[in-house]
């Protein structure tokens, strides 16, 4: 279903040294939020993390479970900005898994596994989950139709590791229109099928009929201008470290992630992608 | 749907110029693929379609086109 270990470790597991030349200092690898002009992206980043953490009413005497937690950049904010009594991580990646547990975080614990097949007695206060929804279902399933039965799996699947009465800040990608013309249509190709294989973004419609019966959408912002900007500045900091790309990971690695950094801004820019995040409390009724 | 809003022409002036071949012996009971026409091909003919009829087809339109009339229909239904 969706990426495998095998297509998440194509996709995150290049080189940590590689994604830290260009994103911020925390490796966050999702959508900031810029709230003024001259913002930074570490400074951006911040305010994401801040906003999912709001929505999913994170205080210091609770417990949080980061899904898709990446290089840990949120488990750091929950357990250093907010305080939190105990965040979890669960990711694919083992290069990630071991790279969060290496920082020895205060409270901290990264779990390697398939969310979907995870198994524990845990349950969580409150959930967070940025931009992990993009793997869940490949191309090839949501052609047969299984999309939604598969997100709505990942909103059970949430439930059932919650407490009565939790809140969850989402944030996912999103497929918003097809593009008409041959350049774009192969470049959207490329990046579905080369950079994040197995996976495909969903639709807003797609996210709103798989909530139920678990969880109610009581707030959505859409941020597609932030990832174009998010995008364009990766794109600016990576294009600065060019020759050391290619002399140390080759030119097919610039050169792939040049085209797909390049495409996502035209993406956002031409409203092929969007972004939300969602404010999403429990249905205990 | 009037004999006038019979798409089916436009469409071969348009496959014909995206795929740059002729299409002979189509009808709108032809199945797309089996014409040879990918879904590449397919987003550029529903782009220049939209173009010429200054309209615009929303995705959800296209998941279940399986046959050159279903997408006339769609079209058709459109220009309404
Ligand atoms: C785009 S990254 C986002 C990482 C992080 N949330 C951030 O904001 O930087 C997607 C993450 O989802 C994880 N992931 C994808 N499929 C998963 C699954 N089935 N179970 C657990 N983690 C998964 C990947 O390993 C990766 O860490």
């Amino acid at each position: 279903m969706g990426s495998n270990k095998h297509e998440v470790e194509v996709s995150y597991d290049v080189s940590n040294e590689f994604f830290r030349l260009w994103l911020d200092e925390r490796m966050n690898y999702t959508c900031a939020v810029y709230e003024s002009a001259h913002e930074s992206l570490e400074a951006a980043q911040l305010n994401k993390l801040s906003i999912l953490s709001d929505f999913a009413k994170v205080t210091a005497d609770k417990s949080v479970l980061d899904i898709g937690c990446g290089w840990g950049a949120c488990l750091e904010y929950l357990a250093t900005a907010r305080s939190v009594k105990r965040a979890v991580g669960v990711t694919l990646s083992s290069s990630q898994a071991e790279e969060v547990n290496r920082r020895k975080l205060p409270r901290v614990e990264c779990v390697e596994s398939d969310f979907m097949k995870w198994e524990t007695s845990e349950k969580f206060d409150a959930l967070i989950s940025i931009c992990m929804m993009d793997h869940l279902c490949s191309p090839e399933e949501a052609r047969k139709g299984r999309a939604i039965d598969i997100y709505r799996a990942y909103f059970k699947k949430c439930w059932d590791v919650t407490t009565p009465g939790a809140w969850f800040g989402l944030q996912t990608i999103l497929r918003n229109k097809i593009p008409r013309q041959k350049k774009d249509l192969e470049d959207i190709y490329f990046c579905t099928h080369v950079i994040f294989p197995g996976g495909l973004n969903p639709r807003l419609e797609d996210i709103v009929q798989a909530v139920n019966p678990y969880w109610e959408i009581i707030t959505v912002k859409q941020r597609r201008q932030d990832y174009q900007r998010t995008t364009a500045e990766w794109l600016r900091r990576m294009r600065l470290h060019e020759a050391r790309i290619r002399s140390e990971w080759g030119d097919r690695v610039f050169d792939d992630y040049d085209r797909y950094l390049s495409t996502c801004v035209r993406a956002f820019d031409q409203f092929y992608s969007s972004l939300a995040q969602y404010e999403l409390r429990r249905c205990d009724a | 749907m009037s004999e006038s809003k019979n798409l089916l022409p436009l469409f071969l002036t348009v496959a014909a110029r995206v795929d740059k071949r002729s299409f002979d012996d189509v009808t709108r009971e032809s199945v797309i693929t089996d014409l040879g026409i990918d879904s590449l091909s397919m987003m550029q003919i529903v782009g220049e379609m939209e173009t010429e009829l200054k309209i615009q087809i929303p995705d959800e339109d296209l998941v279940e086109i399986i046959t050159v009339g279903d997408l006339c229909s769609k079209v058709e239904h459109r220009l309404v």
